[in-house]
């Protein structure tokens, strides 16, 4: 029952992350929720699991965003090793602790990649929309989508 | 799901690991200026110094092999290459012996005389008991070479004459400064006539002058054609000294030719055959065109 449910959390997700993305210029809003599934994992998973799936989410990032392959892949990796560390310490029933784990970490990801761009693609500066707007913007939707006490259960994060 | 227990230096490893395959995989789409890739650079900064030092012990064990072990053919090569010099040295000799050539008989063609198949020879060998008596030159009777022919140096001054033996190869020149035989001459001024007569030394005399004319130092004294050997008008020399004798008067003359380089001379054609027409000048460049 539990497999299940997360299995269409996932596809809701992906569904969801499809949608913002095609909608975005619309809407003006700028979501990660892949990233959601990768924190998800990194805090659940072993080790390999986590990096595995961290190379794979951050590589699609690359496709996705049309951008230098292997730096979404180089970030979310760097990052996912850190919430893997740490997801022992963090009390996971506290949903401002939770927005707070997925806003910084996404935050950070995103200025290494940031840092990435500013180096490697000239004329790319500082970008707010990376290392401020999205990662505040995922960490609502996070809160909004998983901090329910039920879906909690179901994943596991207690 | 429970996790593995894995060290932390491992785990730190296989995430290094990872990451740097990303940044791998990163360089492969930085273009530098260079309009390579930074992978493509540092690879290439990785791989040159093996690359060369790979080139260098290659080419180093190719040169020993050449230089040691394939010598088998470098005898014969430095034989040939030998023979090759050595040719080539002649080659230069004989260039430089037709530079020579054609230096004095251009110097020739500047005196203005014109000779009947005036034959250009040199001398190879000078008497050593009587120098200023005889001298061989390098070519005879093959070349065209004559008894009683004239020899002039360069300047078209009279040196003496071919005498016997003739051979074929080489001729026998009896200059005018030998005791032997004389020249027909008188003097340019007044052509008041006589004999030069040599004395195997640099000077010769001048004979049968009467006592009474003047003759003075400096004068110069020309061949007279009347001894039937030389041609008139030949520059001979110079009048040195003067002793008044018995009727006549003793005049110490200085051949021209002495004080002049014997190496090369001209034979021409005796009386008969030459003519001191002056040369008629070169039509210019521009009339030779047209």
């Amino acid at each position: 029952m539990e497999r299940k449910a997360k299995f269409i959390l996932l596809a809701i997700f992906i569904l969801l992350q499809i949608a913002v993305q095609r909608y975005s210029n619309v809407f003006r809003i700028n979501l990660d929720l892949i990233y959601l599934i990768l924190v998800y994992v990194a805090i659940k998973s072993n080790f390999y699991k986590t990096l595995i799936v961290a190379t794979i989410i951050g590589l699609a990032t690359d496709m996705f965003s049309m951008q230098i392959l292997g730096v979404f892949g180089f970030a979310r990796t760097a990052l996912a090793f850190a919430l893997n560390e740490i997801s022992n310490h963090i009390d996971f029933k506290n949903n401002v602790v939770v927005f707070l784990l997925i806003s910084i970490s996404l935050c950070l990801s995103n200025s290494i990649a940031n840092l990435f761009f500013y180096f490697i693609e000239p004329g790319f500066g500082l970008s707010l929309n990376m290392i401020l707007y999205q990662p505040i913007l995922t960490g609502l939707a996070g809160i909004a989508l998983l901090g329910n006490s039920r879906i909690k259960r179901i994943l596991d994060v207690y | 799901m429970h996790k593995m227990d894995i060290s932390t230096e491992r785990k730190v490893v296989i995430v290094v690991i990872a990451l740097f395959l990303h940044l791998v995989l990163v360089s492969t789409h930085v273009v530098l200026e260079n309009k390579r890739t930074l992978f493509q650079t540092a690879i290439g900064v990785v791989i040159s110094p093996f690359q060369i030092a790979f080139q260098k012990t290659v080419d180093f064990i190719s040169n020993q092999f050449q230089r040691y072990i394939f010598l088998h053919g470098s005898e014969k090569r430095n034989q040939e290459l030998t023979e090759q010099i050595t040719q080539l040295k002649l080659d230069i000799n004989r260039l430089k012996v037709q530079v020579h050539d054609l230096e004095f008989l251009a110097h020739v063609r500047k005196q203005n005389i014109k000779y009947h198949n005036p034959i250009k020879v040199d001398v190879i060998s000078i008497d050593r008991n009587a120098p200023l008596s005889s001298l061989i030159i390098n070519k005879g009777y093959d070349s065209g070479i004559k008894k009683d022919m004239i020899v002039l140096n360069g300047d078209g001054e009279l040196v003496g004459k071919i005498v016997e033996p003739i051979t074929p190869f080489t001729a026998k020149v009896r200059l005018i400064t030998s005791s032997n035989g004389g020249v027909g001459a008188y003097l340019e001024k007044n052509l008041l006539e006589g004999f030069i007569i040599g004395s195997n030394t640099s000077v010769c005399i001048f004979k049968y002058l009467i006592e009474s004319k003047f003759v003075g130092v400096g004068d110069r004294v020309v061949t007279s054609g009347t001894d039937q050997i030389f041609p008139p008008y030949i520059p001979i020399g110079i009048v040195t000294a003067t002793e008044k004798e018995l009727l006549t008067q003793k005049v110490i003359v200085k051949p021209f030719f002495i004080e002049k380089s014997i190496k090369q001379l001209l034979v021409a054609e005796n009386f008969q055959e030459i003519s001191f027409t002056a040369i008629p000048e070169r039509p210019s460049s521009s009339e030779e065109h047209r």
